[in-house]
């Protein structure tokens, strides 16, 4: 028995009209051509499917006794030639397809999870500035994205990438380094954590080491954890033993000297708008970026702005821009000493945040200025009230033992052995 | 049924063999199609004829000595002995 599985393929549903249809029928039945569907609609007329392969037999048989009518094209075959005769919905379609694919192409969401200290938003941060942000290109080198997020972010022990379709999903997982508090029995000294000239020390606990005024380096004992006591009943026991170990606590203040230098130009550059100016766009596609400033750039000098009006990420990361080229003429200033104060102290204020710790309290502030050849060098003396007290525990020394008394011994019943 | 009357039916290919299962019919050993219609349907097979009668009746496929006949069957006869 042939195959009838063709007729999904292409099929034609046709209307024979003529006189004794037995006869075609009778005929199809000899040559072998397969009909479906033959439906009597009078004596003269009937409608039937044929497949598309048997068509030319079917059409040799009929000749010109029947009158052949082609009703409808039925199968996949038809349906894509119907499609490709159609430039327009090919078009769209294979526009959809290229969305489909550039669309996979891209990170559309970025799923943080496994961090406990850090916030999210750092971590965020810290991805964004190696390049790995929401509608940023998948084929970005994951493994230096990961060496760059250990040296970005501290106390980081393994960080995992994974990609489920066009989201990621970052894993962090936090070292377990932490600072552990110093126990409340453990004996401890007061030592300072910073070079600094001692203010004020004032102890809850211990005994004060360090005069006001003294010259303390990192790491000295400034409130000591170790009490003599001075017991005069028993004045003949040993020294070691009248050594009372406690948790020493207080406050240091020291002042601390900050020195550094900053530079600063000369001259300021001042930029005046000549009145022309020209507009463009750009738009980004993911990694592609077309700037319409970056073909047409007339002026020797100028002023780039750009405004965006639209960016989205799905269903492609796009975004769009309206630039403004404004040309200007440059001119060079000798700066003011006001403008030279102003500049240093932001400098400081910025030096400030970054070193020296919130609490601190600035008592003193130097500037020294000295022009050099076309900078200004500017060296700051700064000097911070500052708490410097850490705790740092006892650590007793086992004494020797003396060899000499080790040497002779007891018997059991207490005599010297020899 | 015996062995002698199964080979009978099985190799004869010049009677009429129909099986009906509710609105539909399929014909065996179809040679030639006698008269067609919505209400009839008479085919040769050979040495007899096969007539079908409804309503409505659709020829849902025709291949190779095979019909597929769909509709309100009301009757069926076999008649006119080829010698």
């Amino acid at each position: 028995m042939r195959s009838n599985g063709s007729f999904f393929a292409y099929t034609k549903v046709i209307r024979v009209e003529g006189f004794e249809q037995q006869k075609l029928l009778s005929q199809c039945l000899q040559k072998k051509i397969i009909l479906r569907k033959i439906r009597f609609e009078n004596n003269l007329s009937m409608t039937m499917e044929i497949r598309d392969q048997d068509w030319d037999a079917f059409l040799a048989i009929v000749k010109r006794r029947y009158r052949v009518t082609i009703l409808r094209e039925n199968g996949y075959k038809p349906l894509i030639l119907r499609a490709l005769h159609r430039k327009s919905t090919l078009v769209g379609v294979l526009l959809f397809l290229l969305i489909l694919i550039y669309q996979a192409s891209f990170i559309s969401e970025i799923r943080v999870q496994g961090y406990e200290r850090i916030e999210e938003a750092t971590i965020r941060q810290a991805l964004k500035e190696v390049g790995f942000y929401e509608g940023c290109n998948k084929n970005i080198d994951i493994n230096e994205v990961k060496t760059q997020m250990f040296q970005k972010l501290d106390n980081i022990s393994w960080i995992g990438i994974k990609y489920n379709g066009s989201m990621a999903e970052v894993t962090i997982v936090e070292g377990t380094k932490e600072i552990k508090p110093v126990d409340a029995n453990t004996p401890v000294h007061v030592v300072a954590s910073k070079d600094g000239y001692i203010e004020k020390v004032i102890a809850r606990e211990g005994t004060v080491q360090v005069p006001k005024g003294a010259f303390v380096k990192k790491g000295d004992i400034v409130i000591s954890g170790e009490l003599l006591i001075v017991d005069k009943a028993y004045a003949d026991r040993s020294e070691e033993e009248l050594i009372r170990y406690v948790h020493a606590n207080g406050e240091v203040k020291a002042r601390i000297l900050y020195r550094f230098h900053r530079y600063q130009d000369k001259y300021s550059l001042i930029k005046k708008h000549t009145g022309k100016h020209l507009y463009g766009f750009a738009i980004k596609f993911g990694s592609f970026e077309f700037n319409t400033a970056k073909w047409l750039w007339p002026y020797d000098a100028s002023i780039y702005e750009e405004k965006t009006v639209g960016k989205f990420i799905r269903p492609i990361p796009c975004q769009f821009s309206i630039i403004k080229t404004s040309e200007v003429e440059l001119y060079r200033q000798k700066r003011t000493d006001e403008e030279i104060k102003e500049m240093a102290n932001l400098q400081i204020r910025r030096y400030q945040k970054e070193k020296i710790p919130e609490n601190a309290q600035i008592i003193n502030k130097s500037l020294k200025f000295e022009e050099k050849e076309n900078i200004i060098e500017v060296t700051v003396m700064l000097h911070a009230l500052e708490e410097i007290g850490s705790e740092k525990p006892i650590v007793k020394k086992i004494p020797e033992p003396n060899m000499q008394e080790a040497e002779g011994g007891m018997n059991p019943i207490g005599e010297p052995i020899n | 049924m015996s062995f002698q009357e199964e080979l009978l039916f099985d190799f004869s290919l010049h009677m009429p063999r129909i099986l009906i299962s509710g609105k539909t019919a399929v014909v065996d050993n179809v040679k030639k199609i006698v008269m067609v219609g919505s209400d009839e349907i008479i085919v040769d097979c050979g040495s007899r004829y096969l007539a079908l009668y409804g309503m409505g009746l659709i020829v849902e496929q025709l291949e190779e000595e095979r019909m597929l006949v769909n509709g309100n069957l009301t009757s069926i006869e076999f008649y006119g002995e080829k010698k």
